[in-house]
Parts: C-alpha cells; structure tokens; sequence
C-alpha cells in the first residue's frame, strides 16, 4: 500500500494506521512526504506498535519510507 | 490501554493545534485520548461557527496564509480526524454558557463534563498534558 501525501505527521500517523489496521500481516506500507519527522515519527511508530521499519529514502522533494506490517503482537 | 489526557484552557490557535498534534499521534499508537476543553476556548467546538481565535486579525491571516502556502493541514480538519478516530472532547458548561452556546451547539459527538469528570480521567491518565 502507498501513502503519497502532503499532510503533517500526527495526519501521516493516522493515515498509516488506518492502512495497517486494513493490511495482512507481512504486507509493505511505503511512505511518501516531504515532511523529514515523518521519518524518525514513523521509526518510533513501529518501535512502539510492534511492526517493522524497512527505512527510508530520498525521491526528489519527498522521503519514501518503508515498512512492514506485523500482525503478531 | 496507555491513555492521554490533555486539558486546553487557551483559546489560541497554537494551543488547539498542539492539542489535536498531541491526540492524533496518541491514537495513532493506539491510545485513548481524552481532551478537556474549558473557558473561551469552548467556541472552537461550536458547529458552524467561524473559530475565534486570541489571536489579532492580521496575525491570524498572516499565519492563514502561511500555512495554505506550506500545505500545512488546519487545525479544522485535525478535528475532523480526530473526531473520526475516537479522540473524546469533553466542554465545560460554564465556558459554554459564556459564550451564549447550547450543548446542541456542540459539534457532534463532543460532550460535556465538569471537574470531576477532568480530575478522575486524569488521575488513571499514563499522560496528562495542560495547554
């Protein structure tokens, strides 16, 4: 599932965790923003909420930021 | 379940968006959020109501403006999320008085509470932030 917004954190937060509340365990979730605490929130995100960060990249203007969706917890 | 409580006495703009940063990033981790709303900054719950804000005019249409050209999200549809995501907002009846509102005035699905309400949730809260 890809994320591509132009939203702030708390906003990218909730839309991430609607999409792994609608994804099977395993599936990738890819990030896109051009906002940087994006990337260090959705670290501490998946620390937090027991999935797993793949890390991020740099695509021009927008960070693209990896993970993968953990539904054993 | 960890929970938030966070208590917003200041009507400014900042503080309302600090609040709603605060609830969303909670829920986000899966956190029941619970936000106490009292004094003037009751009016920022009032359905159709344009949000006033302690904040001079040309400031708040400098900061308007500043925020449309950075696309930062406003502090309308922050609510709108939160509402949607299960955040609980709860306003004093007096500030809501104050303000010549009604509890039908309230946006749907806020609710009104007192102190105690505030001092028990806030007494089994993990967080309790006052804004």
């Amino acid at each position: 599932m890809i994320i591509d917004s132009e939203d702030i954190c708390p906003i990218v937060l909730i839309q991430v965790m609607r999409a792994a509340r609608e994804s099977k365990d395993g599936e990738k979730i890819v990030v896109k923003t051009r906002w940087e605490s994006v990337v260090h929130e959705l670290k501490k995100w998946c620390e937090e909420t027991g999935n797993e960060y793949l890390g991020w990249e740099k695509d021009g203007e927008k960070f693209v930021i990896k993970m993968r969706v953990s539904k054993k917890k | 379940m960890q929970k938030l409580v966070i208590f917003v006495s200041n009507n400014s703009l900042e503080a309302l968006y600090h609040a709603l940063t605060l609830a969303l990033s909670a829920r986000a981790l899966g956190w029941t959020v619970k936000v106490f709303v009292v004094s003037q900054a009751v009016s920022l719950f009032i359905k159709g109501s344009k949000k006033k804000f302690s904040l001079p005019f040309f400031a708040r249409l400098f900061l308007k403006w500043r925020m449309k050209r950075l696309k930062i999200t406003d502090a309308e549809k922050m609510l709108e999320e939160a509402l949607k995501e299960n955040v609980e907002f709860y306003v004093d009846e007096v500030g809501l008085k104050i303000i010549g509102a009604n509890k039908e005035d309230l946006l749907d699905g806020v609710k009104l509470a007192g102190s105690i309400t505030f001092l028990t949730e806030a007494k089994g809260a993990d967080v309790v932030v006052s804004l």
